[in-house]
Parts: structure tokens; sequence; C-alpha cells
């Protein structure tokens, strides 16, 4: 009887323990410069915990926001944190490829579960060991590349496309996987301009002139926002006739490029980016995606009402999908409140999720398996090319899939 | 109507004076004003003046310096907008080529940039240089600071090489205006281009402070430093200002020397005006009389020369004693130079040891102790102002054990690690992460209780130790006490870190520290043999001013700033230390030409003030000799005008002119008076005119002959008046010779005696007449007495015969015997009368018998006569010693006898008669007197005692004939003295008398004829 008392007071103050622990969720990314997308992913994700009350297996779920601005070294920092967090166990990226890819080793040898929503360069899933612990739900420049350069050559009938990427890892990626898309259309070699973080208006000026000069027919452009609205910005300056189409990726979504390129100035150019094919814009819309914009509405106090509302909504999408197959993983695992041990039962669990996850794009089988650097270099990829679209920007700065 | 000066002048003599001393006052009044009012207001105006004009010329340079700093920021931060050092800061991208490109490429401040790009974690991403000397790690401040956007840059000054200065600036590298990374530049510019003085010529220099680091502009031209510091906030420097107080010190001085030197020209000037005034006053003639000045007025320009002079003497002095003053101190400036190069050069020969012995760890991997000894020990030889040199290891907790170990198997048996307890022992060193102790040390003897002392423990060391670190430079800490030492004083310690590699990365130098060379330094005594070998240096004060709030001294005592005539900062191993010097003072350093001109100068001015006070008194005596003489001069030509004498004066030429005779040139009124002639009838002739027919020719014979020898001449002469009057003048003529002695004039005082020889010769006929008159008197009253004598002797003679014939008949009859008594003593009275009649009669007649008389024997003859007195009444008669005297002998001895005996006569009954007979010298004679203590006698009767025939008493109370003391008297009179009496009644009298003392010659006439 004593025993039995024992042992029910320990499973109860168990309980209470585990009811008022927390584990902690992360975002580390771009909340200065790429606002809008780092928002997006944070709402994703919100919206996708709410549906769980924010508490899983006993434990209350925190979410954590780091900003990294866009620095590796910042974010290397607080993935520092993150490691440091003995509640920590996941950590979202933003739409930044180029800290994940700089410190995917760091972040690989430091068992940080990481989760990315949006950043799209090729090598961030593809660490060379099966002790890969990068999970991508968004758009992978390996297998984006062919969608964009079959776009331009073939419904924007480019003959000689002109690369234009930043000077990043991600630009680095873009480059391979580009350079490989347009090989197998038959274009070799193509013209490329790199430009870099910072760039300012004569910089880009004098690049415009220059791919202007060449003849090049369009512009394949890989960048963010902030480059992007600048290059942007010269392209439209120029002549109607010298203004060549832009088909880019989809780093301009992230932050406030409709802003900064105003809808009037938009107007006037040819441009289309690469998306995941499901937008709330779309006009097919399943029960889910319904539910959900509606949740969303309502955890932004009914700011957000109109698809058209949610910017960078590719982020949204992506992280509230990602979140939903992390809380299946976990589900799938259980917690012990022991991070390195939880951390490392949800990567497996996400490599092999045992229960279909509904999402918004899709419906997530087996979005996740372990990673072989030659046989399996897409395990970490929950998306592939058929999940990708071209879309464009609509008059209120909303993404429209084509 | 303009009036010329001279006329002035003449109008009124001390115009000109007056003018001259108002104005004199009046520039005394202004340069005592210059000197003690203006003077100082000038120099208390220039001091704020130049306060003021230093408090904005260090604004103004410091805004220049300040601007020069945002002008090389804003270059930089140019670069740091370069999309490629974004890119690169924001993807952590090292050595990237294209920035290598750049970096390369960039000129800043000139030059090739010494750039460095670093992350946000202070990882540094590309760096064109590998000799950057700042320190550039995330632990740094300002780099957290410039992350965090506290501040828009960060402004580091770094070293001084000579004329170059290299500092640091960093600025952030943004992307969309958020701080990611920071490129820093070192910049490495001669001073000279930053600092370009704008005023006050070339007597200032510039410093900066920073922490412990300041460099500044080469202040070796500035003696007497005055900082004036300004700090600012952007960049974060102290910016201070070097003037040059000694600048301000020659300003002053010249200032001074110039007042001095005009006072010294305006002294000098009123100097020789007033002496020349004075002599001019002095020398010049006067042709109009002038009331003579009060004595004031006299003395008051020697007065005023003298005080000028003096003045003058003083400036001048001044003046030569400051030039040589200014010399002194350029002297001392120099020796002072020296002696703080020489403290200079030591103690960088010192830290040469350092620096020997930190490359020697450089280039060995390990170092034993006996391989350390055997370095240091050589090098030691010749620095006796090295304590010790140490090795400090920097030892983690985990090695201590080891360490101790290994140093007690090297022999040092009681080896540990040691640090100063709160109450200063020294007790085991407690935990901590790191230690660095004293593990070698050369030499052992003197520095076996340095053995283990962890350096960490302290905190003045261990500050300076990580700032050593930190810099990779020397470093010394403030000034310690070497208690431990022989020789006590102050010291420092040195501190130079040895890295764990060669290649050793500028970021977080001090985690690869792996040791410290430590150097002791006895800097009391280092300076104490720097200044044996100085003169001219009288005491150095040291501080170490690195921390400015808290000085500390390491030699000397403080010295206030006014006596310091040389200062200068010098850097030692990263601190400041600041040397002011006392130099000798002028007065110390003997200097005899400022006394020279003084003594000179005041000898001058007393020479001629003295000279002025001679002439001054010279032209007094002269001016009251011609007073006197102009007096004497009118009062004589009075006289001689007004005189009744006639006043001749005659040319002395044509003497023995025949008819002409010399010409008069001078008559006077007497002379047209007597004469008749009037001044213009006789000036141009002869005085013969005056002689006629009765004028003796002889006498003119005698007047000529006088005339022509130069001798005077006086005697009588017959002259007529122009009406052919006679004229009998004494005549006196004298000859007026001049100063080459020869005669120019004769004169001749001429006085009318006409009345006087008519006068004379009716005298002449009248003494003619008495004398034979008197003859026949005399001879009348000779006769008589003489004719009387016989029928007087008859009458007695005869009748003492019928007295002796008739004897018998007479025995009764009384009456008869009476009544011949009578006739006998009538007859006797009558003889005796006769005979002093006679007597008195004959004096005169032989009065002219004069001789030589010893009057001592006269008395002596007369005391004999009166033996019988003394014997009958006990008198006495003394006498002096008696001198010889000129006269009558029988009338003397009739004097001295009368007087004695008229002594003896009324004589007092009842006392013993005393005379005494006296003598003084008065003179030309002898001053006898008689003394007795007899009855005397009233006053009233003394005057007519001497009369003939007068008494006093009745004859039968003293008998005589009352003729007696008119002998007296007319012996006395007729020998040229005089009788006179004392005496009081009952008390005694005194009958003095004077007599002619021998002439001379009759003596010599005596003495020869007693001789022969």
């Amino acid at each position: 009887m004593k025993f039995l008392f024992i042992v029910i007071a320990v499973l109860m103050s168990m309980q209470l323990l585990a009811a008022s622990d927390v584990i902690h969720i992360y975002q580390d990314a771009d909340i200065s410069n790429h606002y809008e997308s780092a928002s997006a992913i944070q709402k994703g994700m919100e919206i996708a915990l709410a549906e769980i009350d924010n508490e899983i297996d006993g434990y209350a779920i925190a979410l954590k926001y780091l900003d990294h601005r866009g620095n590796v070294v910042r974010s290397r920092r607080n993935y520092q944190s993150f490691i440091d967090d003995p509640k920590a166990l996941a950590i979202f990226s933003g739409i930044h490829s180029s800290p994940l890819i700089k410190n995917r080793t760091f972040i690989n040898q430091s068992k940080a579960l990481t989760l990315v929503p949006w950043a799209a360069g090729g090598p961030i899933t593809r660490y060379p060991s099966s002790d890969n612990w990068v999970f991508r739900l968004s758009v992978d420049d390996t297998q984006a590349a062919s969608v964009i350069v079959d776009f331009a050559l073939k419904d924007k009938t480019c003959k000689q496309p002109h690369l234009l990427l930043e000077e990043t890892p991600w630009g680095d990626s873009n480059f391979v996987s580009l350079s490989a898309a347009l090989e197998q259309q038959g274009i070799d070699n193509p013209a490329v301009s790199r430009f870099s973080w910072g760039l300012k208006d004569k910089r880009a000026r004098a690049l415009v002139r220059k791919i202007s000069i060449s003849k090049a027919d369009c512009v394949i452009f890989v960048g963010n926002a902030v480059e992007g609205s600048v290059i942007v910005n010269e392209i439209s300056q120029q002549p109607e006739a010298e203004r060549l189409p832009i088909i880019s990726h989809w780093g301009i979504t992230g932050g406030n490029f409709h802003e900064t390129i105003a809808a009037e100035q938009r107007a006037g150019l040819d441009l289309h980016f690469i998306q995941t094919c499901f937008a709330f814009t779309n006009p097919d819309q399943t029960d889910i995606s319904q539910r959900v914009f509606t949740r969303l509405g309502q955890h932004t106090g009914g700011k957000i009402d109109d698809p058209r509302d949610l910017k960078a909504a590719a982020g949204f999408i992506h992280a509230y999908d990602l979140t939903k197959v992390l809380i299946q993983a976990i589900k799938q695992t259980g917690l012990t409140g022991y991070m390195p041990a939880d951390r490392a039962a949800v990567r497996r669990a996400l490599e092999n999720l045992d229960h279909p996850v509904e999402g918004l794009i899709k419906t997530y089988e087996a979005p996740f398996s372990e990673f072989n650097e030659i046989s399996n270099t897409n395990a970490h990829e929950a998306l592939d090319a058929s999940d990708y679209c071209m879309g464009r920007y609509g008059p209120s700065g909303e993404v429209v899939i084509l | 109507m303009t009036i010329k000066p001279a006329e002035l002048a003449n109008k009124n003599p001390y115009l000109l004076r007056n003018l001259a001393l108002y104005g004199t006052c009046f520039f005394f009044i202004t340069v005592l004003l210059t000197a003690f009012v203006i003077a100082p207001k000038i120099n208390s105006v220039f001091e704020s003046q130049r306060s003021s004009d230093i408090q904005i010329e260090l604004a103004l340079e410091a805004q220049l310096f300040t601007r020069f700093v945002e002008s090389q920021h804003s270059i930089l931060r140019d670069l740091a907008g370069y999309p490629s050092i974004v890119n690169s800061v924001m993807l952590s991208n090292t050595n990237e080529p294209m920035l290598i490109d750049l970096f390369e490429n960039v000129a800043i401040g000139g030059k090739s940039g010494r750039v460095i790009l670093q992350d946000i974690a202070g990882n540094v991403l590309i760096q064109s240089a590998t000799d950057l000397q700042g320190s550039y790690g995330i632990k740094q401040l300002w780099f957290e600071r410039i992350l965090n956007a506290d501040i828009p840059y960060y402004f580091r000054l770094l070293k001084q090489t000579g004329k170059q200065f290299t500092f640091q600036i960093s600025t952030p590298v943004t992307y969309n205006n958020f701080v990611e990374g920071v490129l820093s530049a070192e910049f490495s510019m001669p001073l000279d281009q930053v600092f370009i003085a704008l005023s006050f010529g070339k007597h200032i220099a510039f410093k900066l402070s920073q922490d412990h680091i300041s460099i500044n502009t080469d202040s070796s031209h500035i003696d007497i430093a005055r900082e004036d510091s300004l700090t600012l906030t952007s960049p974060a420097v102290t910016f201070t200002y070097i003037s040059d107080d000694a600048l301000v010190r020659n300003k002053k001085r010249a200032l001074r020397n110039t007042i001095l030197l005009v006072l010294l020209v305006g002294l000098g000037i009123s100097f020789l005006l007033f002496s020349l005034y004075g002599y001019r006053n002095l020398i010049v003639k006067h042709t109009k009389i002038r009331v003579r000045p009060s004595l004031n007025r006299v003395y008051l320009t020697p007065f005023i020369v003298a005080v000028v002079g003096v003045a003058a003497s003083t400036t001048a002095f001044l003046i030569i004693n400051n030039l040589h003053q200014v010399s002194v101190e350029e002297q001392q400036i120099a020796s002072s130079r020296a002696a703080i190069t020489s403290i200079r050069e030591r103690i960088s020969g010192n830290l040469e040891i350092l620096e020997s012995t930190k490359a020697f760890f450089d280039a060995s991997d390990t170092v034993e102790r006996a391989a350390f000894k055997t370095f240091v020990t050589p090098l030691l030889a010749n620095h006796s102002n090295i304590k010790a040199v140490a090795w400090l290891p920097k030892v983690t907790l985990d090695q201590r054990r080891e360490y101790i170990n290994s140093a007690q198997l090297d022999g040092l048996k009681n080896y540990n690690f040691r640090e100063l307890s709160p109450t200063r022992e020294i007790v085991v060193a407690g935990i901590r992460s790191a230690y660095y102790p004293v593990f070698f040390a050369e030499p052992l003897l003197g520095n076996e209780t340095a053995f283990g002392f962890d350096l960490a423990s302290n905190s003045r060391r261990f500050s300076a130790l990580i700032e050593a670190g930190n810099s990779g430079d020397k470093v010394a800490t403030a000034p310690i006490n070497l208690v431990d030492d022989k020789i006590t004083g102050s010291g420092i310690l040195v501190f130079y870190p040895v890295y764990n590699s060669l290649a050793q990365s500028s970021n977080d130098s001090l985690a690869s520290v792996k040791g410290y060379v430590q150097l002791v330094l006895r800097t009391s005594s280092l300076v104490a043999q720097t200044l044996e070998n100085t003169n001219d240096v009288q005491s150095l004060y040291i501080r170490d001013i690195t921390d400015e709030d808290k000085p500390e001294t390491i030699y000397g005592t403080a010295i206030s700033a006014e006596h310091t005539v040389f200062s200068e900062s010098i850097d030692v191993a990263g601190r400041t230390w600041r040397m002011d010097v006392v130099g000798m003072r002028a007065e110390e350093s003997l200097n005899w030409v400022p006394w020279l001109v003084l003594v000179s100068g005041l000898t001058f001015v007393a020479f001629t003030t003295a000279g002025l006070i001679q002439l001054i008194r010279r032209r007094e005596v002269v001016e009251r000799l011609v007073t006197e003489r102009t007096a004497e001069l009118r009062m004589l030509s009075s006289i001689v005008a007004n005189s009744n004498d006639i006043f001749i004066v005659t040319e002395a030429d044509d003497i023995d002119a025949e008819n002409n005779g010399p010409r008069i040139i001078y008559v006077n009124e007497a002379f047209t008076r007597l004469t008749g002639y009037s001044y213009d009838e006789v000036i141009g002739r002869s005085p013969r005119i005056l002689q006629g027919a009765k004028t003796d020719r002889q006498e003119l014979n005698r007047i000529r002959l006088a005339l022509e020898q130069g001798k005077p001449f006086v005697g009588e002469l017959l002259n007529y008046t122009k009406s052919g009057k006679e004229l009998w003048i004494d005549i006196n003529i004298a000859p007026i010779i001049d100063i080459h002695g020869r005669i120019i004039q004769f004169v001749a005082v001429q006085r009318d005696i006409t009345e006087r020889r008519q006068a004379q010769v009716d005298r002449e006929k009248l003494i003619n007449e008495l004398t034979g008159s008197n003859e026949e008197l005399e001879r009348f009253a000779f006769v008589c007495s003489h004719d009387l004598q016989e029928p007087l002797r008859m009458i007695r003679s005869f009748s003492e015969k019928l007295q002796l014939h008739i004897a018998s008949d007479l025995e009764r009859d009384e009456k008869g015997k009476r009544y011949f008594k009578f006739i006998t003593d009538g007859a006797t009275r009558a003889q005796d009368l006769i005979a002093d009649i006679l007597t008195y009669s004959s004096i005169n007649n032989d009065v002219d018998k004069l001789q030589a008389i010893n009057t001592q024997d006269l008395v002596d003859n007369v005391k004999r006569t009166l033996q019988e007195e003394f014997l009958a009444g006990g008198m006495r008669i003394s006498s002096d010693i008696l001198p010889t005297s000129h006269g009558n002998q029988t009338q003397l001895y009739q004097l001295f006898q009368n007087l004695i005996n008229n002594a003896v006569k009324y004589r007092r009954a009842d006392v013993t008669l005393k005379v005494h007979i006296g003598v003084i010298d008065a003179d030309n004679y002898w001053q006898f007197s008689v003394k007795d203590n007899g009855i005397g006698m009233e006053q009233r009767h003394l005057g007519k005692i001497f009369d003939v025939f007068q008494r006093l008493h009745g004859k039968s109370q003293y008998a005589g004939t009352g003729v007696g003391l008119s002998i007296c008297k007319k012996v006395v009179t007729r020998h040229g003295g005089t009788l006179w009496v004392e005496s009081d009644v009952g008390v005694g009298s005194t009958f003095h008398f004077t007599l002619p003392k021998p002439i001379p010659i009759e003596i010599e006439d005596e003495t020869q004829r007693k001789a022969s």
C-alpha cells in the first residue's frame, strides 16, 4: 500500500513536472533584413503548433526566434545558444542558405536538429554523412534549376539566358545546378555575373548595363530581396525595349521586395520566380488549407484575412507543413526531456515517419529517409521538382502561382 | 609777438630749469607707473591673452585633428561599404581573392593599407599585413561597442616610432544598416603631416594620450612645457597642446629689458642733461647779479644727478643681470637637455638587455636555467642599475607542481610560488588559473627572495603584464619601492612578453603568451649616477604621469613651476615620465660683470656728483670772495672818495722826467677841495704842479729815489694850493704792484698837516716855556727845602741844648718840658716833612736812571731794616720769588719800603702781622702785590689815600706825614705802571702795582756786562 502510494506520488509529480516542463523550438533567421520570410515561417510554425495547443507529450512548446540578419557568424552564434539550451529540441532556419551551408559541418557535428522551410541551397541537406541533421521542406536548388531553366527557355523562349547570381554559397550552389540544367538544354557556359551582398545602385546599374550590352535575352536571377530590389529596380529603369525578362529564384519573395518594387513598377517588368505549387491565392483550396488560413486569420487578429495579405507565403506554407512533420516525428518517438537524446530520436523519427502527414502542399507519406551521399542524396528533401511551380507577383504584392 | 627762448630765459632764468624739473618729474612718474603698474598689467594681459590664445589654438588644433581622423575614417568607411567586404563579413569568408586584391590595392593615407577585416566574432577574415600593432579580438571592449553601434568608429593610438605615429581606426561593416563586421586600418603617418602649428611659431608641440599610450611631436625645442589638454569624445583621446613657457618668460624678460632699457636711456639722458646743466651753470659767468638761490635749490641739481645716476646704474645692472640670467638659463637648459638625454639613453641601454633576453627566448624552444644564466650574466656586466633580469613563465594551475619540482631539481630547494599576504608577508601563492612566477633570475645574489614570487598576485604588476601581453611590447610598471634592495629608492619593472609561436596573431595575443622577460631597474640610482656627471642641474624631479590624475614620484621632490628651467616628457616602456629640472640660480653663479657695471656706474655718478658739489662749493667761495672784495672795494672807494686826506694815483712811468713827472690818473674829492684844482685839471698832469718855492728839494729827491727803488716813502712836504697858499702835507707814497711783481702805479696819501704843523710849533714853544718855569720851580722848591732844613735843624738843636741847659729847671716844670717837646717834635716833623717833600720832588729827576733791578734784593733789604720790628712784634714777611724789574733802584726801594712800612704801621695789635709780597706775570709788566692782615680801610677812603698829605688817622694814633703813599704812587706812575689798593676793614689791605719788565736788549747788555 505504502509502495503504491509512493509510486502514485512519483507518477503524479512526474506528470506535474512534465506538464510544467517546456521544450524550445528555435528559429534562426534573418528577421531584420527579410522580415517577411522570417515572420511567415514563424506564423507557419505557430499555426501548426497551435493545432496541438503548443503542447506535446506533456511538454509545453515554447518558440524562440533568433535573428542572424543573414550573417553566418551570428547564425553560428545563435546555433551555439540553441545547442547550449538544454531544452532546445529543433531549430528552424530562414530564407538564407549561406548560414546553413557555411555552418553545415558545425550544425551536423553539434547534432543540431535543423528544419529548413525556405533556404534552397543544394548543399544544405547534403552533408556527406548518414549523421545528417538537416531536413528541408522547400525548394531544392538542385531540383529547381531545371524548372527555372525550362520556364526560361520554353515559356520565355529565352535563347541566351544570363545568370545573375549572388556571390554566396547559395549563388555558388545555383551556379552549379543552373549550369547543369542549361547544359542539358544545350547551353554551355552561360554568361554569368555575380554580385555581393550590400550591392548598391551604381554597381547594379553597371551589371544591368553589361547584361544589356551582351546578347542575353533573359536574366536568371538568384538573390534575395535586398539585392534583388536593387537590381530589378535598375532593370526597370532601362528602356522598355531593353528590359529583359527576369526569371528569378524565389529569394526575392522573402523580404519587402513587393514594397521596394511597387506594383506599378512591377507592371512594367516581366518577372517570374519559382515557388512551390501551393498558394492560398490558388483558386482551388482544400479543406485543410481553408482551415489553416482561417486559423491564420484568427492568429493574426484579423490582420490577414485575404490570401493577398500573406507575404512570403511560401515560408508560411513550408513552415506549417514542416512543423506538422516534426510534430508527427515527436509523437512517433516521444520525449524524455533530455534533449540530446530527444533530438536524436526525433531525427531518426523524421527519417522513418510511419504516419502520413497532411500538409498544405501535399500529404507527406515518408518525406525523409536516411541520407546517403551517393544513393540517396535527396533523402532530406521533403519536396521535389514536381512540387515546384513558377509564380509571379499579384497587384497587391501577393504571390500568384502560374 | 613771439618770445624767443633766450628772451624767455632772460625774463625768467629759472623757467627753463623749472620746465626741466617738471619734465623730469613727469618722466619719473611715467617710468614708475610703467614699471609698477603698466608693466605688471601688460604682463597680466599678456598672460591672459596667451591663455586665451592657447585655448583657442587648442580647440582649433583639436578640431583639425578630429577632422583629420574623421577624414581618415571616411576613407575606411567607404571601403567598408564595398559589397565584397559586406559579403565577406556576412558569410565569414576568409582570404577571398577579390578581397585580397582589394586590400592590396587600397590606399589609405596615401600608402598601401594595413587593413584587417573581422567578422562579428572577431575572426580575422583578411588582413593585408602581418605586423599589425593593434589588438584585434572580440574581447576588446571597443569591438563590442562597434558591434553594438555604440560608437561610430574607434580610434586607437598604437605607437610612435621616431617622427611617425601609428594609429588604428576601426569602422563597422554594415549590411542593411546593421553592423555585421569590423574593418580596421592602421595608419602610419609622419607627425608633422598631422600636427601643423598654426601660430606661436615653432614653440609648440602636440601630444595625444589614450589609455597608457601617448605620442607626441618633437618637443626637444621646448624648454618649459606647458600642457593644455582637451578630452575629445570622438576620437576618444586626450589632445594636448604643449607650448613653451620659456617663450613667454623670454618675452616677459624682453619686455622687462625693454622697459629697463627705456628707463636706462631716459635716465642716462636725464643724467647727462642734468650733469651738463649743472656744470654749465657752475662755469658760466653770470653778468647779472642774481638773487642767491636757497641751499636746497643749489644742491637740487647734484641731488637729481645722483638719484638719476644711481637709478641708471641700477637699471644697467638689472639689464646686464637679466642678460646674464638668460645666458645662464640657456646653459642650464642645454645641461638639462643633456642630462635628460643621458637618462633616456641609459634607460634605453638597460632595456636593450631586456630585448636581447627576449630575443633569446624567442629563438629558443626551451631555455634551461643554466643557459639563461650563461646568456644573461655577461649582459649585466656593465649595467649596475639593473637589479635583476628574470623569466616569468606563464604557469597554469595544472603545471604548478611541475614547475616547482623543476626549480627544486635545479637546486632551489625551497622554491615555491609565493605572494604577498594582506599583512605584507610572503606566503605560498593561493589557487588561481595562471601564475607568472619568477622562475629564472640573474644575478642570484640579492634576488633570492624574489624567486617564486607570482607577479599575478600583485595588481599593479599584473596589469602591466596584461598590457604587455596584449600589446606585444615592453611595458613598465608604475614606480615601485625596491625595499629589499641595498640601495633603497624607487625602481620599475619592465615586462616583455614572449609568445608561443612567432606567427602569433594580433588577436587574443594574451592567450598565446608563453611568459615574460622581466627587468628590474633601479631608476633612482640610475638618475643619481647621471646627475653626478652633470653640472648646472641643481635638482631633478621625475614623475610618472601616465595616469595624469595620479602622478607618482620616481625621483626627487616636487618643485614649483617658477623654478623649473626645463621640463621634458619621455616614454619609458609605455609609460610617460615627466622630468622637471631646477638649474643653478643665476645669483649662485657668480658673475662680476653686472656688479662691475653697477660699481663703475655708481663710482662715475659719485664722481660726477662730487664734482658738481665741488664746483658749487668753489663757486660759493668765489662768490663770497667777490662779494666781500666788492664790499671792501666799495668801502675803500667810499673811504678814498670821502676821505679828508688826499689820494693821488699816478702812473709808474716818467718818474725821472724833469718837468712832467708821473701822470696823475686819479685824485679824490679831498684833493680838489684842499688844492683848489678840479679833477679834470690834474688828470694827466704831474703832482709837481703842487710844489713851489719853499718845497724842500731834498725831500723831493728822497721821494724820487724811493719811487725809483720801488720803496714806499713817508715824510712831510710843503705844497701849494692852486691859489698859492702853503699846504703842509704828511705824505705817504706806496707802489702798486701787479701780479707779475711790476710797479704799475703809485698811490700817494697826503694829509693836510698845516694846522698840526702850526700847533706843533706852538706846543714846542709852550713846552719850552713850561720847562723853564718848572725848572725854576723845582730849583726854588729844592732851594727852599734845603734852606729850610738849616733853620729847623738850628731850632731843634738849640731847643735840645736849651733843654739841657735848663734841665734842672725843667725837672719840675712839666709844662716847660712839654713845651720843649712840642718844639723839638715840631721841628722834627717839619724836617721829616721837608725830607719827604724833597724825596717826592726828586722823583722826577731820577726817573731816567733806569736799570734792571732785582726786586728780591730790594725786599730783603727792607726786611733787614725791620729786623727789630720782627723781634718785637713777631711779624712775618714772606714773598714769592721776586723777579728782576726795570726801574730806578732808589725809587723802587722807596716804593717797597713805604708799602711794607705802611703795613707795619697799620697792623692790628691783637694779631701777628703777616705781610706777603707776591708777583704775577702781566705781559710786559710784573704785577706785584703787598698784602697784609692789618686794620684795613673803608672803601670810601680808597680813592684819596694816594693824595699828598692825606691821612685817615690822627697823628696821635699813627705817626706820619701823609706823603708816603703819594711817593709810592708817583714812583709807580713814573715807571709807567699803575698802583691800586684793595682793602677790607679788619681784614687787611693789598696794594697792587705794576712795573715794567727789563728790556731784553738791556738784559742782554746786562748779561754781557756781567759776563765781561
